[in-house]
C-alpha cells in the first residue's frame, strides 16, 4: 500500500518535474532572441570598446590596429579638452535636472487643476517632446539669431540691447539649457501627471475637513505622495542630460571656444570625424564609468525613506 | 505547452529571418567574370540633384554601349543624408573590404584615402597630354606624394556676387578685369557704404563646416602663407603666421562691425538683404526664382598687395584598392572625366568644367558674368591642403574661424589649431 502511494507520489513528482523542465525550456526559448540581440548590439560592442581603448585604431586602417596599452588614457588625462567637456557636461546636468523637474512638476499641477483645458495644455506642453530635436534645434537657432531673432526683437520691446546668445562663450550653454528645458519638460510633466492622478482623493477630503489650505495640501500630501515618481524622474532626466549631444552638435558645433563641447560630442568628433576610434573608445569607457557613478550615487541618495 | 514551443520557435525563426537580410550586400564588390569574359564593375557616388544624377546615368549607359561584351558598369547611388552618410559607408566598406571598383569622393578626402591605401594611383592609365588638359587645381587636388589618384568630375569656384541696384545707388562699379580685382580694403569700403537699413554689406556664411576652410583659406594664401606647409606635415607658423593673424583679424573686423550676418538666412542676398555675397556657381540656378534680383559677378577679393586667388575643389572619381579589375576600372574613370563628360556635366549643373578643352564648347563662359568664374578656375585657383590629417585640420580651422567671428582671441585660436593639428599629425601620420 505504502509503496503504491509512494510510487504514485514519485510519478506525480516526475510529471511535475517534467512540466517544470518544459516550462523552463519554453521560457528560455522566449528569452533567447532578446538576449541574443542584447549580446550582439550592446554587450559585445561595449566589450569591443573597452578592448579598442587600449589600441591605436584609425577607422580607415582597420588592418593597422595595434596595442598601445594605457597610451590613450595617459593622453586623455592630459587633454584639456576632455576636462572642459566633462565640466560642460556636468554643468548642464546639474542645472537642467532640478530646473526641468521643477518646471515639469509645476506644469503637471497646473494641468491637473484646470480640468476644462487639461487636454489643450497637455497637447501644448507635450508637442515639443514628440517633435524631432533636430527640427527644434534649427528652429531655436533662428529664434536666438543675434541680429534679427524673435527673442532679440522681444528684448528690444523692453529696451534691452541685442544679445549674442549662441554666439557668445558665456551665453551659449545657458541658451542651450533654456531651450532643452522647454523642449523636454513636457515628458516629465506627463509622468508627474500620472503620479498626481494616482493620489487618493480621500486624503484631500480628509485634510480639508481638518482645515488644511491648498498650500498645506501640496506640502503634506501631494509632494510626499509623489516621492517615488520624483526619484524616477530625476534618475531618467540625469541619464538623458549626461548624454547631451544633438543640441550643441546642431546649434553651436561645440563652440564658441568649446563652451558647449560635451563628452558625447567629443567622442563623436574623435571617433567619427578624426577617425581616432581607439582614443574615442577610451573616452567612452571613462564616460560610462562616470554615468554608472552618477546613477549609483543617486540611488543611494534617494533611497526610500 | 506545445503552443509555447511552437511560438518560441516562430520567434527564433523570425529573428533569424531578420538577420539574414543584412548580410546580402556583403558579397564582394568586384563581380567576377560574368558571361564570356565581360568584366562587371560597380561604381558608388553620392546622390546629387536630379539634373546631375541624370548626366551620370546617361554617361554610364553610353559607356556600357561602347564597351558591349567587354565591360559593364553598374552604378549605385548612395543617399548623402547629412554630409557624412556617404563617407561613413566608405569607412564601413573599407573595414569589410567591400568597396566598389570605382568610387566618387570629395576632393579633400583624396589624400586621406590615398594615404590609407584605399585608392590606387592611376598614372599609368593617363597620358601626359591627357593630364595636362585638366585645370591645375584638379591635378593638385588629385595628387598625393607625386602620384595621381583621382581626377575631378567638375570644378568649383567662389566669386563675389553683387546686387546691381544697390551698387548703382552708391555709384560703385565692381571690376570686371582680373588685374583690377577688389582688395579686402576695397570690399570693406563697399560693405561700409552699403550696410544700412536692414541690408548687410555681405553674406558670406554658407555653413560653419567645410565652407569655412573652402572659402577662407584663400585669405591666408593671398597673404603669401597657407594654413599648413606644402607637405602638409605642420601647421605651426602657417595657420598662425603673422599674415594668418592679419587675415583672421580682417574677418573679425567685419563681424565686429556687423557687416555680415553670422547666422544668415540662406536667401539673404536673393531677397536684397545683402549687397554682396561670397558664393559659387551652384547659387546661380536659384537666382531665377527672384525676378527682382539684378546680379553681377566680380572676383574673389585679394589681400592689398597680395596674390589673386580663389577656392577650388570638387568631387572626383578613383579606383579602389579592392578592385580586381583596376585596368577596366581606370577606363571608367577616364570616361567619366573625359572632355564630353566634363562638358555635359558643366552644362547641366552650371559648374565650371574640370578640363580646359571642355571650356571650348562652353561659350557662355567667354562673356560676363561667367567669364569671371572661368578666369579664376583656369588661372588663380587653389585646392585645399593635401594631407591625410585633413579632417582634423578642417574641423579645427572652421571652429577657430567661427570663434574668431564671435570675438575670440585671434592669436590664441589660431595657435590652438596649429598645436592640435601638429600633435595629431605626429601621433597618427608621421613616418
Amino acid at each position: 500500500m505504502q509503496t503504491a502511494i509512494n510510487a504514485h507520489k514519485r510519478e506525480q513528482l516526475s510529471t511535475f518535474n517534467r512540466q517544470r523542465r518544459r516550462e523552463t525550456l519554453v521560457g528560455y526559448s522566449f528569452v533567447t532572441p532578446a538576449v541574443l540581440l542584447l549580446i550582439f548590439f550592446l554587450v559585445l560592442p561595449f566589450l569591443l570598446a573597452v578592448a579598442f581603448g587600449f589600441t591605436k585604431f584609425n577607422l580607415l586602417r582597420p588592418d593597422k590596429i595595434h596595442f598601445t596599452g594605457l597610451d590613450n588614457y595617459k593622453l586623455l588625462f592630459t587633454d584639456g579638452l576632455f576636462y572642459k567637456s566633462l565640466w560642460n557636461t556636468l554643468y548642464f546636468t546639474v542645472i537642467v535636472v532640478p530646473v526641468q523637474s521643477a518646471v515639469a512638476l509645476m506644469l503637471a499641477l497646473l494641468v491637473n487643476n484646470s480640468l476644462k483645458l487639461r487636454n489643450l495644455f497637455r497637447i501644448a506642453y507635450f508637442s515639443p517632446v514628440v517633435t524631432s530635436m533636430t527640427v527644434i534645434a534649427i528652429l531655436w537657432i533662428s529664434l536666438y539669431n543675434p541680429n534679427e531673432g524673435l527673442i532679440n526683437s522681444a528684448l528690444h520691446f523692453f529696451g534691452i540691447s541685442n544679445q549674442p546668445f549662441l554666439r557668445s562663450s558665456s551665453q551659449a550653454m545657458n541658451s542651450i539649457i533654456f531651450m532643452s528645458v522647454w523642449q523636454a519638460a513636457g515628458y516629465q510633466m506627463m509622468i508627474f501627471l500620472a503620479g498626481l492622478q494616482g493620489i487618493s482623493k480621500d486624503l484631500y477630503e480628509a485634510s480639508s475637513i481638518d482645515g488644511a489650505n491648498k498650500l498645506q495640501q501640496l506640502r503634506y500630501i501631494t509632494i510626499p505622495s509623489l516621492y517615488n515618481v520624483t526619484v524616477f524622474v530625476l534618475t531618467i532626466t540625469t541619464i538623458q542630460a549626461v548624454k547631451l549631444f544633438v543640441q550643441p552638435y546642431i546649434m553651436t558645433n561645440g563652440g564658441p571656444e568649446n563652451s558647449t563641447r560635451t563628452l558625447a560630442l567629443l567622442i563623436y568628433q574623435q571617433g567619427f570625424q578624426f577617425r581616432n576610434a581607439g582614443y574615442a573608445s577610451a573616452i567612452s569607457v571613462i564616460f560610462f564609468l562616470i554615468v554608472v557613478l552618477i546613477s549609483f550615487s543617486m540611488k543611494k541618495l534617494l533611497r526610500d525613506k | 505547452m506545445k503552443k509555447g514551443i511552437l511560438l518560441s520557435l516562430l520567434a527564433v525563426s523570425l529573428l533569424a529571418g531578420c538577420s539574414s537580410g543584412g548580410i546580402q550586400n556583403a558579397n564582394s564588390s568586384s563581380g567576377g567574370q560574368g558571361e564570356g569574359s565581360v568584366v562587371e564593375l560597380t561604381i558608388w557616388r553620392p546622390q546629387a540633384s536630379e539634373v546631375e544624377d541624370n548626366v551620370y546615368v546617361k554617361r554610364i549607359e553610353e559607356f556600357n554601349q561602347a564597351n558591349k561584351g567587354k565591360i559593364q558598369v553598374k552604378m549605385e547611388v548612395i543617399t548623402r543624408g547629412n554630409s557624412f552618410a556617404y563617407e561613413d559607408k566608405i569607412n564601413a566598406a573599407v573595414a569589410s573590404h567591400t568597396l566598389p571598383d570605382v568610387l566618387a569622393m570629395d576632393g579633400p578626402n583624396i589624400a586621406n584615402y590615398a594615404a590609407s591605401e584605399i585608392i590606387i594611383p592611376l598614372d599609368e592609365y593617363f597620358s601626359k597630354e591627357d593630364l595636362d588638359d585638366f585645370v591645375p587645381s584638379i591635378l593638385q587636388q588629385g595628387s598625393y606624394q607625386g602620384k595621381f589618384y583621382a581626377p575631378g568630375l567638375n570644378e568649383s569656384s567662389v566669386v563675389l556676387f553683387y546686387n546691381k541696384k544697390i551698387m548703382a545707388e552708391h555709384g560703385i562699379t565692381p571690376p570686371d578685369k582680373i588685374e583690377n580685382a577688389w582688395t579686402w580694403d576695397d570690399w570693406y569700403d563697399v560693405m561700409k557704404k552699403t550696410s544700412k537699413d536692414g541690408v548687410f554689406g555681405t553674406n558670406m556664411i554658407n555653413d560653419k563646416g567645410e565652407w569655412m576652410t573652402y572659402a577662407f583659406e584663400q585669405l591666408w594664401i593671398s597673404g603669401g602663407t597657407d594654413i599648413v606647409n606644402k607637405e602638409g606635415t605642420t601647421a605651426e607658423g602657417f595657420v598662425n603666421s603673422p599674415q594668418g593673424v592679419e587675415a583672421a583679424k580682417f574677418l573679425q573686423k567685419l563681424a565686429n562691425e556687423k557687416l555680415f550676418n553670422i547666422d544668415p538666412k540662406p536667401t539673404e542676398f536673393e531677397e536684397g538683404k545683402a549687397a554682396t555675397k561670397l558664393g559659387g556657381p551652384w547659387n546661380i540656378p536659384g537666382f531665377k526664382n527672384y525676378p527682382d534680383l539684378d546680379w553681377g559677378i566680380t572676383y574673389f577679393p585679394k589681400k592689398p598687395g597680395g596674390t589673386q586667388t580663389a577656392p577650388s575643389g570638387s568631387w572626383a572619381v578613383g579606383v579602389s584598392a579592392d578592385s580586381k579589375h583596376p585596368k577596366e576600372a581606370a577606363e571608367v574613370v577616364k570616361w567619366l572625366t573625359n572632355k564630353d563628360s566634363s562638358t555635359q556635366l558643366a552644362q547641366a549643373i552650371s559648374m565650371p568644367a574640370s578640363r580646359k578643352s571642355a571650356f571650348e564648347s562652353l561659350t557662355e563662359y567667354d562673356e560676363l558674368p561667367l567669364r569671371i568664374i572661368k578666369e579664376q578656375v583656369t588661372g588663380v585657383s587653389h585646392a585645399r591642403p593635401v594631407t591625410p590629417a585633413y579632417p582634423v585640420l578642417t574641423q579645427k580651422f572652421a571652429e577657430a574661424l567661427t570663434d574668431i567671428m564671435v570675438g575670440a582671441d585671434v592669436k590664441k585660436s589660431l595657435d590652438n589649431v596649429a598645436s592640435t593639428y601638429d600633435e595629431e599629425y605626429k601621433r597618427n601620420f608621421a613616418e
